[in-house]
């Protein structure tokens, strides 16, 4: 499902280069639920960013669904995100200038979906994290828990074959932050989503299939 | 898509209301003052009546006599005649022109007009008037001051004023010296109370006697003193006085030529110079110069320059260039508030780009929503310039004005608005949508 192989990154600042990830090889099944874990700073994030192809790799590979992808141009890349990638933030970056139904439809905006369409499975999407009734709000209007059921809403409602999760309970209450993982670990076992999940909260890693430790750019096991 | 991006940008605008109305003050207020200004000078210098014919007039208010230097040079010879010496003295003047030693400038005589200039042939029509004459009348004991033009036959085929009721003077009535008289409908209001009908009503102008009304004419948009009085009265009723002041060329007639068209002004100055070099030296003057002006030279004389130069389109050019400036003010304001507000908004575009927008899609995104913007300043812009123009119409602040909105400028105000915003917008937000998404996405939460 998702294989990389050799991946390094490394930023370069004025004088500085840091090396973020080293010499990463990973495979993931396809429906696996993995999470990824590690001191702050380890390259988490930046590990999850290559995976999502929202960031370019120093060197190495990354194939998924058996297509290299690190290689492709800008345009490609955004085409393949919006067709196969779902992404949740620990920050839920919704937009708040949108209702709760205008912001889950927004990757459909990026394909040729028409209007009544995207309504409807923007409902869909809402119904399965359970704030159909909440469609007409706007972000600030939520609690926390409930922004990032939108924001899943939302990763979900293109079905990808990946969702990316960046610290989803990160900004939430453990008892906000297990009905979340509820959630994910619902959808992982319906719709044979893989997910990739970045977390602190050992708790929770350990309810996932597999977890994968990071220390300083590197896989430890 | 679109119904996504209006309904992002509405909302987005409502959410921030302090940059949206910045924002459309600015441009509002901007497109108002360019509408105005261009208003007011349509208003002066376009072609309205009764100056329909505002591109073709040539003015000549004034004429310059001048006096040169006069350089004496004695000669002394000596001869002897008959033994004794005999001293011969030959003395020849010479005349310096860079050295003006006598100037007077005035208006010009009636007979300057009629026997030099109306000979003229490169303008189509030509026409001498006596203006600004104040006139003091009582009608209901009450004292009314009113101007008053003197003006021959062919002023009134130059000015096509809009007759409400009869119709001008003619040749045959200037040169007989008829008492008749042409009236702005406002001055016989006020001078015979609200009547249907004016004309043959009788007009007393003091010690000349009564006129009898022939005309009656509508008001004049322009301030032009050869259309802004009140009445107009044969010029033969002239005050010898006014006709002429010394050598038979200066009085207080100015004189208004009419072109065939808009580029014969140099064919009829050049003209203009000939007439001047046939005129003869008298006394201590050897040349005179007519000196004429366009309208806008006209307009201008009210607020820079003097009668011996002309500043129509150094005028304008100030007006525009004023103009130009003050539209950049609003236009720098508004490309900084964009980026910042684009800046605000690069969690946004990150979230977009992670789930498929491409650079196109943002800046289509962005695009939409500064047009949407600017077309609702431009909207309440065109609102607010109807109002203002309307108030200024109505009250009569500048004079009779008819002031309205210029299409064509309100068009082109819009588009230079839509431009910079367009820029304003798309410039910064090109820059956002090309950093990497994961930095975007970890800017401050939206
Ligand atoms: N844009 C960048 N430029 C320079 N260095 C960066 C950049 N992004 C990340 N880094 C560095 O790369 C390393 C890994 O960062 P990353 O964000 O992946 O850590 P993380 O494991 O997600 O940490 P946390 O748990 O705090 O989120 C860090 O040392 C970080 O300072
Ligand atoms: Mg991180």
């Amino acid at each position: 499902m998702i294989k990389i192989e050799n991946l390094n990154k490394s930023y370069f600042t004025d004088t500085l280069e840091t090396q973020a990830l080293q010499n990463i090889n990973l495979d993931i099944a396809e429906g696996e639920f993995i999470s990824i874990m590690g001191p702050s700073g380890c390259g988490k994030s930046t590990l999850l960013n290559m995976i999502g192809l929202i960031d370019q790799p120093t060197d190495g590979q990354i194939f998924i669904n058996q297509m290299q992808l690190e290689a492709l141009p800008e345009k490609k890349l955004a085409e393949f995100r919006n067709q196969h990638l779902g992404f949740i933030f620990q920050s839920f970056h919704l937009i708040s200038d949108l209702s709760v139904i205008d912001n889950v439809e927004l990757p459909l905006l990026y394909r040729k979906v028409n209007a009544k369409k995207r309504k409807e499975m923007a409902e869909a999407a809402l119904e399965k994290v359970g704030l159909l009734h909440r469609k007409n709000h706007y972000p600030n209007q939520l609690s926390g828990g409930q922004r990032q059921r939108v924001a899943i809403a939302r990763a979900i409602i293109g079905q990808p074959s990946v969702l990316l999760a960046d610290e989803p309970t990160g900004n939430l209450d453990s008892v906000l932050g297990t009905q979340v993982m509820d959630l994910l670990m619902e959808l992982n076992s319906a719709s044979k989503v893989t997910i990739v999940m970045v977390t602190h909260d050992e708790a929770i890693a350990q309810r996932t299939n597999r977890i994968v430790r990071l220390f300083d750019g590197n896989i430890v096991n | 898509m679109l119904k996504n991006y209006l309904k992002i940008a509405l909302n987005s605008l409502r959410k921030n209301v302090l940059y949206t109305g910045v924002t459309l003050f600015g441009i509002s207020f901007t497109l108002m003052v360019l509408i105005f200004a261009v208003a007011v000078l349509e208003n002066e210098l376009g072609s309205n009546k009764p100056m329909t014919n505002s591109d073709k007039l040539m003015f000549i208010p004034s004429m310059t006599a001048k006096g040169y230097e006069r350089q004496k040079e004695t000669k002394y010879d000596s001869i002897w005649v008959d033994d004794t010496l005999k001293i011969d003295t030959i003395t020849t003047t010479k005349i310096n022109r860079a050295n003006v030693v006598n100037e007077s400038n005035a208006g010009l005589s009636y007979s300057v007009f009629n026997d030099r200039l109306k000979t003229m042939t490169t303008p189509r029509f030509k026409s001498v008037y006596f203006p600004k004459i104040p006139i003091n009348v009582y009608p209901s004991n009450a004292k009314l001051e009113l101007e008053a033009n003197l003006v021959d036959a062919e002023f009134w085929k130059i000015f096509d004023f809009k007759f409400l009721e009869g119709k001008a003077f003619s040749e045959m009535a200037v040169e007989n010296r008829v008492r008749e008289v042409v009236m702005k409908k406002e001055a016989a209001k006020a001078y015979f109370g609200d009547k249907d009908s004016y004309l043959g009503s009788e007009f007393t102008w003091g010690s000349n006697g009564t006129f009898k009304v022939v005309g009656i004419v509508d008001k004049s948009v322009s301030s032009n003193e050869a259309v802004s009085v009140d009445l107009f009265f044969p010029v033969t009723f002239t005050n010898s006085d006014d006709l002429n002041y010394s050598f038979g060329h200066l009085g207080s007639g100015h004189v208004v030529l009419m072109a065939h068209n808009h580029n014969d002004f140099d064919k009829i100055s050049a003209e203009l110079d000939k007439v001047e070099n046939n005129i003869q030296p008298v006394d201590d003057f050897d040349e005179f110069i007519f000196n004429e002006k366009t309208l806008e030279d006209m307009y201008a004389w009210g607020f820079i320059g003097n009668q011996t130069q002309r500043f129509g389109s150094k005028l304008l050019g100030y007006i525009f260039t004023g103009l130009g400036l003050f539209l950049l003010i609003p236009l720098i304001n508004l490309i900084n508030l964009n980026s910042t507000r684009v800046l605000e908004r690069s969690a946004e575009i990150g979230v977009r780009k992670a789930f498929g927008a491409q650079t196109k899609d943002v800046l289509v995104q962005f695009l939409f929503e500064n047009l949407i913007l600017t077309l609702i300043g431009g909207f309440i812009g065109l609102i607010l310039s109807q109002l203002l123009l309307g108030l200024f119409n109505a009250n009569q602040w500048l004079g009779e004005t008819h002031l309205a909105i210029n299409p064509m400028v309100a068009f082109i105000g819009l588009v230079i608005m839509i431009v910079f915003s367009f820029l304003s917008g798309i410039i910064p937000a090109y820059r956002i949508s090309r950093i990497a998404i994961s930095n975007a996405l970890k800017t401050a939460s939206l």
